[in-house]
C-alpha cells in the first residue's frame, strides 16, 4: 500500500521541508529587501554583534600596533611628510574651488558633489560563511539606504549594498565578482570602464577594470576613480591603483588589474553615498 | 525543555561568534563556521530527526545575514545534518577520526551545493574558498568534538525511552 510511506514522520518532514525551502529560495532570488520577521530578528543580532565586533576590532588593531611598532613609526613619518604636502595642495584647492563655483554659477552648471548625502555607519559583523566577502552594517532602509548604493571610507571605495532591511544592510566588498562600478582612469580621463571584482587563486582583494578602449594609454600605477555615470554616486571617488594591464584582442578592449586603496581587514566605519534626488537616478 | 533551551542558547551563541570573532582568526579571508560544525557533530551524536531540526534552525539564523537568496542555508544544513545523522548511526562515536573526517566531507558538500545554487542564479563565488573553509572546519571539529560528545552524554540531553 503506497500510503505506508507517510507513516514515517521523518520522511514526511523531509519532503515538506524541502518543498517549502525550495519555494522560498526561488521566490527570494535577487531580492534586495527583507521580510518583517527578518527585520526584527536581524536588528536584534546586529545590535549585539556591533558592540562585540567593535571590541574585537579595537583589540586586533592595538595588538597589531604593538607587534609592528617600527613599521608604525616609519609609516608615521611618511604620513607626516605627505600631510604637509597635502596641506599645501589644499590651499591651492580652495582657491580653485571658489573660482570654479563662481564660474559655474555664471554658466549655470549644477555642482554634482552637492547632490549626495553621506550616511555614516558602523560595521557590526562579517558574513557570507567565508564564501562571499560581505559586511553587515547598522543602517537600513529607514535611513534611506537602498540596494546598489556604494560604500566608501576616507581612503576610497569599499563596495556596494546588496541587501537592505529596516535597520541593517549587507555590503559586498569590491573583490566580489558580482559588483559593477563605472570607473575612469584619472590620468587619461577615459570613462568607459566597468570595474568588477576578481578572484585569483590567492585570496587578496583585487578588482578588474574591463571595457577600456584598445588604444588606451593606461599603465601600471595609474589611479582609478569612479566616473559618476548613471548618477548613482559622484565622480571622483578613489578606487585603487593599476597593477597590470592586458589586451583582450577578441573583445577589442583592454583590461587592468586594480589594487584597491582600502584595506578590507581594517575597516570599522564607512559611509554610504545616498543620492538626494532619487528620481534622476537609474539603479 | 531544558535541552531545547540549551541548544537554542548554544546556536545563538555560535552564530554571534561566527559573525564577529571568526573573521579575525581567518587566514587569507578563510574562516570556519562554528555553527555548522556544531550542527554536524550534534547530528552525528543524536541522529537524523534531532539533527535535522537543529540544522534547520541554524540555517534560518545563517540565512538572516546571507544576501541574495533566502533559504539556501536552511536546505543545505538540512541535507548535511541528515547525512551526518546517517553516518552517526554507523560508527563508533567515541573515536574522533570518523566524525572529524565526515565534518570535512559534509562542509565541502555544503559549500559545493551553495556554489552550485549561486552559479545557477548567476552569482559568482570562488570554489577554492570551499576547500579551504572545509579544511578549517575540520580543524575546528577536531577540537570541538570532545566537548560536544560530553554535552550529549549529559542526562537532560539523552532521548528518554518511555516504557
Amino acid at each position: 500500500m503506497k500510503f505506508k510511506i507517510f507513516k514515517n514522520k521523518l520522511t514526511v518532514a523531509i519532503i515538506l521541508l524541502s518543498v517549502t525551502f525550495l519555494i522560498l529560495i526561488s521566490r527570494s532570488v535577487g531580492r534586495g529587501s527583507a521580510t518583517a520577521i527578518e527585520n526584527g530578528v536581524g536588528s536584534g543580532f546586529s545590535v549585539v554583534q556591533g558592540a562585540l565586533y567593535n571590541v574585537t576590532s579595537s583589540i586586533k588593531n592595538s595588538l597589531g600596533f604593538v607587534f609592528n611598532f617600527s613599521e608604525v613609526k616609519s609609516e608615521n613619518e611618511a604620513l607626516r611628510a605627505r600631510n604637509a604636502e597635502l596641506e599645501k595642495q589644499l590651499v591651492d584647492y580652495n582657491a580653485i574651488k571658489s573660482e570654479n563655483t563662481r564660474l559655474s554659477s555664471m554658466v549655470n552648471f549644477k555642482d554634482s558633489h552637492l547632490d549626495y548625502n553621506y550616511v555614516g555607519c558602523n560595521i557590526v559583523g562579517v558574513t557570507g560563511s567565508g564564501y562571499l566577502d560581505q559586511f553587515v552594517i547598522d543602517r537600513g532602509s529607514s535611513d534611506g539606504i537602498a540596494k546598489n548604493m556604494v560604500a566608501i571610507t576616507g581612503e576610497g571605495l569599499i563596495g556596494q549594498i546588496t541587501f537592505v532591511s529596516d535597520n541593517y544592510s549587507i555590503v559586498q566588498t569590491l573583490s566580489n565578482e558580482n559588483l559593477a562600478v563605472s570607473a575612469m582612469v584619472e590620468s587619461t580621463s577615459e570613462n568607459s570602464g566597468i570595474l568588477k571584482g576578481y578572484k585569483e587563486s590567492g585570496s587578496s582583494q583585487i578588482a578588474k577594470l574591463y571595457y577600456l578602449p584598445i588604444d588606451s594609454a593606461i599603465k601600471a600605477g595609474d589611479v582609478i576613480l569612479t566616473s559618476g555615470l548613471g548618477g548613482l554616486y559622484p565622480k571622483g571617488i578613489r578606487i585603487g591603483t593599476v597593477l597590470s594591464v592586458e589586451e583582450d584582442k577578441g573583445k577589442v578592449m583592454k583590461t587592468a588589474l586594480v589594487q584597491p586603496f582600502v584595506d578590507f581587514d581594517k575597516i570599522q566605519e564607512l559611509f554610504i553615498v545616498v543620492p538626494k534626488n532619487k528620481i534622476d537616478v537609474t539603479y | 525543555m531544558k535541552k531545547v533551551l540549551v541548544l537554542f542558547a548554544l546556536s545563538i551563541l555560535f552564530f554571534v561568534i561566527d559573525n564577529f570573532f571568526m573573521p579575525f582568526v581567518g587566514i587569507g579571508g578563510v574562516y570556519p563556521s562554528l555553527l555548522l560544525v556544531f550542527c554536524i557533530l550534534y547530528s552525528i551524536q543524536n541522529g537524523k530527526w534531532e539533527g535535522m531540526w537543529l540544522g534547520v534552525f541554524c540555517g534560518l539564523l545563517q540565512d538572516l545575514f546571507f544576501t541574495n537568496v533566502f533559504g539556501i542555508n536552511v536546505i543545505t544544513n538540512m541535507i548535511v545534518c541528515l547525512m551526518a545523522g546517517v553516518i552517526g548511526t554507523n560508527i563508533f562515536k567515541d573515536k574522533k577520526i570518523l566524525p572529524v573526517a565526515s565534518c570535512f566531507a559534509l562542509s565541502f558538500l555544503k559549500g559545493a551545493i551553495i556554489f552550485a545554487v549561486l552559479y545557477i542564479i548567476d552569482i559568482k563565488m570562488s570554489f577554492s574558498r570551499v576547500l579551504f573553509v572545509s579544511i578549517y572546519d575540520m580543524v575546528v571539529a577536531f577540537f570541538m568534538y570532545r566537548r560536544v560528545y560530553d554535552l550529549c552524554q549529559k542526562d537532560y540531553m539523552q532521548i528518554q525511552w518511555k516504557f
